[in-house]
């Protein structure tokens, strides 16, 4: 009885390994319930090139961008089939670890992959494994977070990170004042989305001429986001509002929970609680003006639909790359969803829609997101 | 060396041994004055850091955390280990939020689907750490891996509803504008852990069986299920905390209170509570987890870089813990 138990019991623990590592095996991350797409329909038969596509992300559990970047990534393989292109998805997760993430890319070079879309661990590192796919004739491109060797000739499908904190410094500016006191939690120290982002709001903050009276970084993470918040409420120190790099609507349920009023401003953040949230804080009058910004986790989509044209044969236009990122050929996707609380009280539309049935239409923790399909993706950066 | 310097010498000495000595046996008087000084320590650098909003957060939080740290105290006390407390927590905040979706009326189903979740991973943790005899830690993070694969294949990673308007003021809202409403569940799950661990016959049955399983077993008590008890326990109370957790954050996304599993433990070996087990308060835990708590707070105050503060943190836990956690188990 206890030996079969013990097998029983090897036999779970094999299986929750198994389902701990599964996407790190190649296994399809599970399409969003009623999202009407995903690898089956990627991969169903069509008449044109079959390609087989490897998704390598740093890191998906625990993270609701992450996850969103993996499903619109599934959503863009099944849309290929528009295109002429047969693309089945692969997801592979590094869980962070380098060494991991270097191992399973060498894997999908071995197994005969055609498209590499990488979210990597860290900006370096990668070169000989980048090099050795190109030479196997696979195409790859980096997505999300930069990759910032100069020594690889890749393309880097990223967010304009500069002005999500520009325009959120700049808006907080206006909306403040000069001189302002603000609190400033950014997202994680050593990301590269998180440096263009801070570079952004420096400059904003250093134009409007804000002070920043106390720091801290979430990491991205939501009960981490509220900890900080909570914290600084603790310290006692006098601000006027809240620059925050996302996780927006749990820097302002340390508020709720502290029983303070409400900061002068606060922002951004791009996901369904908070836009919620800032119409019911506002509903009775101007509160707490905010500003909401897509980060779109789309942006691996998008860089999929970018290998697609390389795929096609197609030369990127002129002039594409962002200026001073020409180097590490890094292709800026501008933010398309941009309000404040001064739009919403203007009525102005949002992706065809009032404000209010935008926000209402996003389940709580989902990003605003979008990515630019095949034919998008030609127009704006193909010849 | 002359007569008067030996003495000098050995004065010293007999000093450091008393104090080692008060350490040793008063671990919980001695996280009260570890967090005392923390306190200090961040009004000194900050004197605005003493006022009423800050008070009211430090005691929401110590509540939270040590809502976990009761059950980690059980299992301790007990000779186990649980590293599958955080994520029971978040599915019990995920379930919260998913099934009240901002709306009030659905506590009790919440509850009671919450605590059957617990007593079902601590049962399964129990026996296969007891019964089958596997090591606590392999075991208990493996059931949590499970558990944590479940949160992703019920929600497919994507948070969704938030906590009841209600269940989130039984927690917030502040009496007298100062003491968090949480403070009323502590009002009933401090004397509840009390209870269990110092008046009941199970809790004097837990001490001996972490003490010295062998002679527990001479007693004719069933060391087996008494262990596997205090894993159900935990359990429990680690599914309250994700509903307390779920009311405070609001929302909930997978692997949201897996931190949880980490500061929960350290609070209790803080609070005195060794891996030998049989020793241990749980007025310790609560101690304990009222220094995390500060500790965090006084290196926010000073407004460190990122990688400064989460080094810093690291450090001071490291000391903390040597003064802890070196009870050696009596040899069976």
């Amino acid at each position: 009885m206890k030996k079969l138990l013990v097998v029983m019991l090897a036999a779970c623990m094999v299986f929750a390994l198994a389902a701990c590592g599964g996407a790190a095996e190649g296994g399809d991350t599970p399409a969003p319930a009623g999202s009407g797409s995903g690898s089956g329909s990627a991969s169903a038969p069509a008449a044109g090139q079959t390609l087989k596509m490897a998704s390598h992300n740093a890191v998906v559990e625990g993270n609701p961008y992450r996850v969103r970047y993996e499903l619109d990534m599934q959503e863009a393989a099944a849309d290929a089939v528009n295109y002429g292109y047969n693309v089945s998805y692969n997801s592979f997760v590094a869980n962070s670890d380098a060494s991991t993430e270097q191992q399973q890319l060498q894997n999908s070079i071995n197994e005969g992959f055609d498209i590499i879309v990488n979210n990597p661990v860290a900006t370096t590192g990668l070169d000989p494994i980048i090099e050795s796919a190109q030479n196997a004739g696979i195409v790859y491109i980096n997505a999300d977070c930069a990759y910032m060797s100069t020594d690889v000739d890749i393309l880097n499908v990223v967010t304009d990170q500069e002005y999500l904190g520009y325009k959120t410094g700049q808006y907080a500016g206006e909306v403040l004042g000069n001189g302002a006191k603000v609190v400033m939690i950014a997202a994680w120290e050593g990301n590269q989305a998180n440096t263009d982002r801070q570079r952004g709001f420096e400059k904003a903050i250093a134009e409007a001429g804000m002070e920043v009276v106390a720091t801290g970084n979430h990491d991205w993470d939501t009960t981490k986001s509220q900890q900080i918040m909570a914290e600084i409420l603790n310290s006692g120190v006098q601000f006027d509002g809240v620059l925050v790099s996302q996780c927006a609507e749990n820097a302002l349920e340390a508020f709720d929970a502290a029983g303070v009023a409400y900061p002068g401003f606060i922002g951004f953040g791009d996901t369904g609680a908070f836009m919620q949230k800032m119409l019911e804080v506002n509903k009775d009058g101007l509160v707490t003006p905010y500003i909401v910004l897509s980060n779109p986790p789309g942006v691996g989509a998008t860089a999929l639909n970018f290998a697609l044209n390389e795929i096609a044969g197609k030369k990127l236009k002129d002039g594409v790359f962002a200026p001073g990122y020409e180097d590490t050929h890094q292709i800026w996707i501008k933010s398309k969803v941009c309000y404040t609380d001064k739009d919403v009280a203007a009525g102005t539309q949002v992706e065809g829609m009032s404000i209010e049935d935008y926000a209402n239409s996003f389940e709580a923790g989902d990003s605003i997101t979008f990515w630019l399909n095949f034919q998008e993706v030609q127009d704006t950066y193909f010849n | 060396m002359s007569n008067k310097s030996t003495m000098e010498f050995q004065s010293n000495k007999d000093f450091f041994s008393r104090v080692n000595l008060f350490v040793q046996t008063h671990t919980a008087l001695m996280a009260v004055i570890i967090a005392a000084i923390l306190f200090a320590a961040t009004i000194i650098i900050n004197p605005r850091s003493l006022n009423l909003v800050a008070i009211g957060n430090i005691v929401l939080l110590t509540v939270i955390l040590s809502i976990p740290a009761a059950g980690q105290t059980l299992v301790l006390i007990g000779g186990g280990m649980d590293f599958g407390v955080g994520a029971v927590m978040s599915a019990t905040a995920i379930l919260t939020t998913y099934t009240m979706r901002g709306e009030n009326g659905h506590f009790l189903p919440v509850l009671l689907i919450s605590i059957a979740i617990g007593v079902v991973v601590g049962f399964v943790n129990g026996f296969c750490s007891v019964k089958i005899g596997l090591p606590a830690m392999i075991v208990t993070m493996a059931i949590a891996n499970i558990v944590t694969r479940l949160q992703y294949i019920l929600t497919q990673g994507v948070l969704s509803g938030t906590a009841s308007p209600l269940l989130a003021s039984t927690v917030k809202f502040k009496i007298g504008g100062v003491i968090p409403h949480v403070a009323v569940y502590a009002l009933i799950i401090w004397p509840l852990v009390f209870y269990i661990l110092n008046k009941s016959r199970f809790g004097k049955q837990l001490y001996l069986v972490g003490n010295n399983p062998t002679a527990a077993k001479l007693t004719g008590i069933k060391v087996d299920k008494v262990r596997i008890i205090s894993y159900i326990f935990s359990g429990v109370l680690a599914a309250f905390a994700g509903i307390i957790g779920a009311a405070y954050m609001s929302t909930a996304r997978c692997q949201i209170f897996d931190g949880y599993a980490y500061d929960s433990l350290i609070a209790t070996i803080i609070g005195g509570t060794t891996f030998a087990g049989g020793s241990g308060s749980y007025a310790g835990s609560i101690a304990g987890s009222l220094v995390m708590v500060l500790l965090s707070n006084l290196l926010t105050s000073l407004n460190l870089a990122s990688p400064i503060r989460n080094v810093l943190n690291a450090v001071i836990l490291v000391l903390l813990l040597m003064l802890y956690n070196r009870g050696k188990a009596v040899r069976q």
